[in-house]
């Protein structure tokens, strides 16, 4: 398994591409580089000049000489000013790291740094007897290839350039720091990009502080979480002349002996280790910025429910131009299909399956598989989705409120101070309905939310009356509603090397979302066309003959082709765990599009080779591996959990795998098949028996929970360690005498 | 923010699915347009390539690569060339895209571009031209012009025209016949002028149906020679094939020498000119020894022989100089002056060859620059051209020995030579004038890898300890990869080697050999448990001694067009002796195989002694080279050792 909290691994920095209000070089020519030399120069001595203390230290703590790295220091400045008829933005990154062994030396003999015309970047080195060496940046070359997360700058992300540091040996320290300054007429509203991350780094921290200096105009929102310090308000900050001023707000929050926290497997960082958000805005008169604000230059730390949802109702103004063909549409459609129909479910799915259909047509085309380069599942976003659905289901006067909910991934929703964090569904007569995906039906709970708290709102556009926000909880999902079931008929070729598989999978819930691909080749989308779009579906097939058969001709083509990727796909999925040889036969036996038929079933035949090979005079069947892949588990990984359990969605794997005896043999060893663990995470129960000449071989996982505290690993691990090592059983096919 | 049910990968299974921000749709709409509707023609022209190529996308119907030449402008003494490429191509797909393009450099470029259709009508499509990063290689003038060919329907063709000019006909080395598509017609054509020497050397040409025809050009004063093969399969790059240029058909340009107004001027007629030429660049360096002085006193203090004293100096490089290379322009081939490669502490291969060799002279011993092709180059010294070397090192004279020093290679023996420049001819400086000699090529044996395990059976499992000693290649291998993985990271990185990720195999208690000595083989031993091995019926125990299929899975396949080549010669030697339980009987031992010929040798089986039972395995491939026509020796065995490795050692207990 591999779920996707990894991608929140250690020191994750999440950026949200709100307003890329840095991107001023997209058209610049590249740094002068005397100015840029001048530049750079000037900002190392009001940096490297300062003299902070704080920079000051050379050792790292005694428990951190083990580690590759340690970083000494590091510091965090943003500034946010007004000045005259401009808003001038400052950031100033800057890191002092001990290499303590040569992959350190290693990493940062590559250095990367932002190339901009309005940045400047200063290195120095630190030897171990104190003596330190200017780096000269001007040999710096541009790279191209993906920078490595410790170099990559916070609101800069575009263009990057390498630089070799020369002289860099273990025991060294190397301090550098980036800055960046922007300029803007002060006319206008920004609002800078939101960031969500954990303190909890790649290397240890020994000392780590933001600054923010924010002016009037300037709304900040800036929290910490998790047991990360509080934000302290300081004192009165200066102006870009250096006087200080009673309205500019100075905040800072400082960290102290920050572990690097290890990277996990099904482990959400952000909601349960110590973490940071902010996100800066300046607003010029009245705006319409997606932002929770608070009092000018006051950093928000906390909304209440009324904020939230009012973000959440800004979210959804902005929706309102993507959003307004699909509900003319939509309504148009009801009008004409339902004029008369009341029940409030029968029309909110009636309304889901007409704007999906929409959606699908105007990602995938009118025909399944005619564009090659979509991907097979695809989401609408949820502002259009919660706006659509709410326009069209008031123009029907059915009431509805718009449901906020925060992935479980992210956090709480009590905690939420950006818009970034937020994704909106609807609820109808109690019932919560979440964005569609193409191959989703209204009864679908997004996995993600299970179980969350939410907040349920009215809509009108901002600004116009009370909403009255509700708390509701999102229901939690069971192991059962994500269940996958594989039925397997099996034979042996006459060889005794081979064999055959019958294959029938059927998937429930979330768990059949991981196969879209077996919608190819189903022509969903023609379906749903002459559905809902009979009139359209029908003009395209009238004029030319010829040319209409040759475009029918072509078509096919491309589907054989999209098929064909079908089938590698699966078979390739496959692979993992055994070797498969003639892959065939697909048939989509139900598509799980619709609450009438929401499980997804197919069905395929293939071969499988080297489970079955000689053992003396008998024959080794490797039975167990027909399971499919199973997750291990490394032996780091065993102990020392740090961080709750979190799995996507609750889930049931079920496996009955019937394989006829050779003519000729007995099965021997099927207790080795037998297994049964029940504990706090799930269970796994397996048996087989010989019936009518079959081995009947039944295995169910059952992992009962998404997410469980890192007391219940141990269990998970009985579970996981119990699949693997059925998996790995092994029977004897011996020869009858 | 997008609401999405995606899950990168679940439960196992990954069939990856990506969400897509609704707004985008509406333009992404926009862009489609219908294809064209399509005459017949093009369709019977594709099914009838289809017959013929049913694995390609994409067919060249004609492809014609001519070379011109011409004289340097502003009285250079060069000689400029130009490649042209005209082509045709059919789609034997409907919607197929298919991209290609060229490399270039300061020395050359690519500015002339243009497709056309069938009909003669220029086609808007944009190559794309930027930097490109080499592997390894810090930073470089290396530059990629791309192009792609989008054809909306099956069987369209569309013709391509390029040159590329190169400023000096020295850097035009190299030119293949084969492309990633099959080719109708190939031809290469050469018009050489009268006043140029050029010999064109045909590399890999046997039991190839290529045609060479030379007819003159009476209008340009010169011959035009034409290479043609029609039918040419695509060329393909298979698991472990060895560089192109081994055995694939190509050409070596060499242009010799020119005329010029009556007097000849020589550019590469011979190695002479070759290493004048490698002699002119390492001239221009300017070596200041001086910041070396101290150091090189420093290392070799203390140290009473010549040997010792080397040793120190080239360990020091090794150890302290990382491997950074910037190609650039003429940096390509001149090395760095050894007082910034020792300042700054990184260099390329050349720049730590100069360090090398300045700070052994400082030391007093005979140390010069030498020019090698590493083993990825199938030419010797005899063809003077820039495609013979592609690396650089210090080779020491000390009475009658000779040592090649080669920094970049860490964690290597004075004495001991990496795989890659065992055997290799070698260019070595001596003033005026030039040595040419080899590097020794080392047996096989120096790569031993030997693993020793004592094993009982413990329920499922087999439990015991192992000692593995490793020489040569792996020794240096694990050494460098251990000693740049992060340290609290490095215990880990050590079990998954030796593991090789199997999770059946759980390794603990491990110890190691000092991972700085050089000198010693590298010795490793451990506890193991490797479970899952064991499967009881009865009274009847199957046991897997071996968790290493060594080999079993580098079988020819019917499609493979190459050689192997491995990354060094193999010479493994593995000995378990599993202990029986008390009382127990044997039913049945694996029967041994055992093959031996001059390009592999594999020797397997299982031998009874007392209560125990000894497995020994033998794996040889001395070449490190196993040809494509050995094919059915090759994969014979293979099936051999797959059937004996999946069979058991098999007793039965009381």
């Amino acid at each position: 398994m591999n779920i996707s909290a990894r991608i929140f691994g250690r020191s994750a920095l999440i950026l949200t591409a709100f307003a890329l209000f840095f991107n001023s070089d997209t058209f610049a020519q590249g740094r002068n580089t005397a100015r840029a030399d001048a530049q750079d120069k000037q900002a190392s001595i009001k940096v490297f000049g300062a003299n902070d203390p704080d920079f000051d230290k050379t050792t790292a703590p005694d428990k951190w000489k083990d580690q590759s790295a340690v970083v000494l220091c590091q510091k965090m400045n943003y500034s946010y000013l007004r000045d005259g008829k401009s808003i001038a933005v400052e950031e100033l990154f800057r890191r002092r790291i001990l290499l303590q062994d040569k992959a350190a030396v290693e990493k940062f003999s590559t250095f990367y740094f932002v190339k901009a015309s309005s940045s400047s970047i200063g290195i120095k080195i630190v030897k171990p007897d104190g003596k330190e060496e200017k780096v000269d940046t001007r040999d710096a070359v541009s790279s191209e290839v993906e920078v490595p997360s410790i170099f990559r700058s916070y609101y800069y992300t575009r263009e990057y350039k390498k630089l070799a540091i020369p002289n860099l040996e273990v025991g060294d320290i190397i301090d550098y720091f980036y800055s960046t300054t922007d300029s803007r007429p002060s006319l206008l509203s920004y609002a800078f990009p939101s960031f969500h991350f954990a303190l909890s780094p790649e290397y240890p921290i020994f000392l780590q502080r933001f600054d923010f200096v924010v002016d009037r105009g300037f709304f900040i929102n800036f929290n910490s979480y998790n047991g990360a310090p509080d934000i302290v308000e300081g004192p009165p900050g200066k102006d870009a002349a250096g006087r200080v001023r009673a309205t500019i707000k100075t905040y800072f929050l400082e960290d102290l002996d920050r572990e690097a926290v290890k990277d996990e497997r099904w482990s959400y960082i952000r909601p349960q280790f110590p973490s940071v958000k902010f996100q800066v805005a300046y607003m010029a008169g009245a705006g319409s910025l997606s932002l929770l604000l608070g009092e000018t230059s006051i950093a928000k730390k906390e909304a209440t429910p009324e904020e939230i949802s009012g973000l959440a109702r800004k979210i959804l103004d902005n929706a309102a131009y993507s959003s307004s063909e699909l509900i003319g549409s939509t309504t148009s459609y009801l009008r004409k299909n339902l004029p008369n129909e009341k029940d409030p479910l029968t029309v909110a799915q009636e309304a889901y399956g007409h704007l999906r259909y929409q959606f699908i047509e105007r990602y995938y085309g009118t025909k399944e598989g005619a564009k090659d380069d979509r991907d097979d599942l695809a989401s609408i976003r949820s502002n259009v989705f919660a706006l659509s659905m709410f326009k069209v289901l008031e123009s029907r006067k059915i009431p509805a409120r718009i449901v906020v909910t925060v992935p479980r991934s992210i956090g709480r929703i009590q905690d939420v101070l950006l818009g970034s964090e937020i994704d909106l569904a609807i609820q109808v007569d109690g019932q919560v309905i979440f964005p569609f995906n193409n191959m989703s039906h209204m009864d679908d709970i997004a996995p993600s939310c299970q179980g969350t708290d939410a907040f349920t709102f009215i809509y009108t556009p901002s600004g116009r009356g009370d909403i009255g926000v509700e708390t509701i909880t999102i229901p939690l999902q069971t192991a059962e509603t994500n269940r996958v079931e594989n039925v397997l008929k099996v034979s042996i070729d006459d060889e005794m090397s081979e064999l055959l598989v019958d294959r029938q999978k059927t998937m429930a819930g979330a768990s059949r979302f991981n196969y879209a691909i077996a919608l190819r080749g189903s022509k969903y989308i023609q379906d749903e066309r002459m559905e809902y779009d009979r009139r359209g579906a029908e003009a395209g097939e009238r004029g030319n003959k010829a040319r209409l058969e040759e475009e029918q001709r072509r078509y096919e083509s491309q589907l054989q082709d999209h098929m064909a990727k079908r089938d590698s796909a699966l078979k390739e999925a496959m692979e993992d765990s055994y070797k498969v040889g003639e892959y065939k036969g697909f048939e989509l036996l139900s598509a799980g599009r619709t609450r009438e038929e929401p499980t997804m079933s197919f069905k395929d035949s293939y071969t499988v080779r080297d489970l079955v090979n000689k053992a003396g005079a008998n024959y080794m069947f490797s039975i167990g591996k027909l399971m499919g892949e199973q997750t291990t588990i490394e032996e780091d990984e065993r102990s020392d959990r740090q961080g709750r359990i979190d799995l996507p969605y609750p889930l049931t794997v079920r496996s009955r795998i019937e394989v006829k005896i050779p003519s000729g043999y007995v099965a021997e060893g099927l207790d080795a098949l037998s297994r049964s663990v029940s504990n706090a995470a799930g269970s796994l129960n397996s048996s087989a028996r010989v019936e009518d000449g079959n081995i009947i071989f039944e295995v169910t996982r059952v992992y009962a929970k998404a997410s469980a505290p890192k007391e219940d690993w141990s269990s998970f691990l009985a579970i996981i360690d119990g699949a693997f090592d059925l998996a790995e059983a092994k029977l004897i096919l011996r020869k009858q005498r | 923010m997008v609401t999405s049910f995606a899950l990168t990968k679940s439960w196992g299974v990954s069939l990856r699915v990506r969400a897509f921000p609704f707004v985008l749709l509406c333009s992404i709409l926009v862009a489609q347009g219908q294809p064209a509707f399509k005459i017949a023609s093009e369709v019977e022209r594709a099914k009838a390539l289809r017959a013929d190529w049913p694995d390609a996308s994409v067919v060249r119907t004609k492809s014609t690569v001519t070379y011109t030449f011409g004289k340097a402008k502003g009285g250079k003494a060069l000689v400029t060339a130009k490649e042209r490429w005209q082509e045709s191509l059919v789609a034997l797909k409907h919607n197929t895209k298919y991209t290609d393009g060229t490399g270039y450099d300061e020395q050359s470029s690519v500015p002339d571009f243009a497709v056309r259709d069938e009909k003669n009508k220029l086609q808007f499509i944009t190559p794309y031209r930027g930097s490109y990063e080499l592997d390894g290689i810090f930073h470089s003038d290396a530059m990629v012009f791309g192009y792609t060919l989008e054809f909306g329907t099956e069987g369209k063709l569309l013709n391509v025209d390029y040159t590329k000019y190169y400023r000096d006909v020295k850097y035009l080395c190299t030119v293949f016949f084969r492309e990633d598509t099959p080719i109708l017609e190939r031809e290469l054509v050469f018009e050489v002028p009268d006043w140029l020497e050029l010999e064109l050397l045909e590399m890999n040409f046997e039991g190839r149906p290529i045609e060479r025809t030379t007819k003159r050009n009476a209008t340009k004063n010169g011959d035009i020679i034409t290479f043609a093969w029609k039918n040419v399969e695509a060329y393909k790059r298979d698991p472990m094939s060895p560089q192109r240029s081994k055995n694939d058909p190509h050409l070596v340009v060499l242009a010799k020498k020119f005329n010029d107004a009556g007097s000849d001027k020589v550019l590469f007629a011979s190695t002479d000119d070759l290493y004048a030429w490698y002699k002119s660049l390492v001239d221009d360096m300017k070596n200041d020894d001086a910041p070396l002085s101290s150091l090189v006193t420093t290392l070799t203090m203390g140290k009473t022989t010549d040997e010792d004293k080397i040793e120190a100096i080239f360990y020091w490089v090794q150890d302290n100089i990382r491997y950074i290379a910037f190609e650039e322009g003429i940096m390509g081939f001149k090395p760095e002056d050894c007082q910034k490669v020792f300042a700054n502490r990184y260099g390329d291969c050349k720049g730590m060859a100069n360090l090398t060799k300045e700070m052994l002279k400082l030391a007093g011993y005979d140390a010069r620059l030498t020019w090698i092709g590493t083993r990825d180059i199938p030419y010797d010294y005899s063809i003077p051209s820039l495609a013979v070397d592609n690396h650089m090192i210090c080779t020491v004279f000390l009475g009658d020995k000779v040592y090649y020093l080669d920094a970049t290679e860490k964690y290597i023996a004075l004495d001991d030579y990496a795989h890659r420049i065992q055997g290799r001819p070698v260019l070595i400086e001596d003033g005026a004038g030039y040595k040419l000699m080899n590097v020794p090529d080392l047996e096989h044996t120096r790569n031993l890898v030997e693993r020793k395990d004592r094993l009982t059976l413990e329920g499922e499992a087999l439990v015991g300890t192992s000692e593995r000693i490793y020489h040569g290649e792996g020794k240096t291998a694990i050494m460098y990869a251990l000693g740049n993985v992060r340290s609290d990271e490095r215990n880990e990185a050590l079990r998954n080697f030796l593991r090789k990720r199997d999770a059946n195999f759980v390794v603990s208690n491990e110890t190691f050999s000092d991972l700085e000595d050089r000198s010693s083989p590298l010795r490793i031993s451990h506890d193991l448990v490797y479970k899952n091995q064991v499967t009881k019926v009865g009274n009847e125990v199957y046991i897997n001694v071996d968790h290493d299929p060594d080999l079993a899975g580098l079988k020819m396949e019917n499609s493979r067009q190459n050689d192997i080549e491995f990354d060094s010669k193999v010479y493994r030697r593995t000995n378990v002796v599993v202990a029986l339980p008390k009382g127990s009987r044997i039913e049945h031992l694996p029967q041994p195989v055992e093959v031996s010929n001059e390009h592999f040798r594999v020797k397997l089986g299982y031998e009874v002694k007392g209560t125990d039972v000894h497995y020994s395995k033998l794996i040889e491939v001395p070449n490190a080279y196993v040809p494509l026509s050995v094919k059915s020796d090759w994969n014979g065995t293979l099936d051999r050792l797959k059937e004996f490795y999946k069979d058991q050692l098999i007793i039965t207990t009381p």
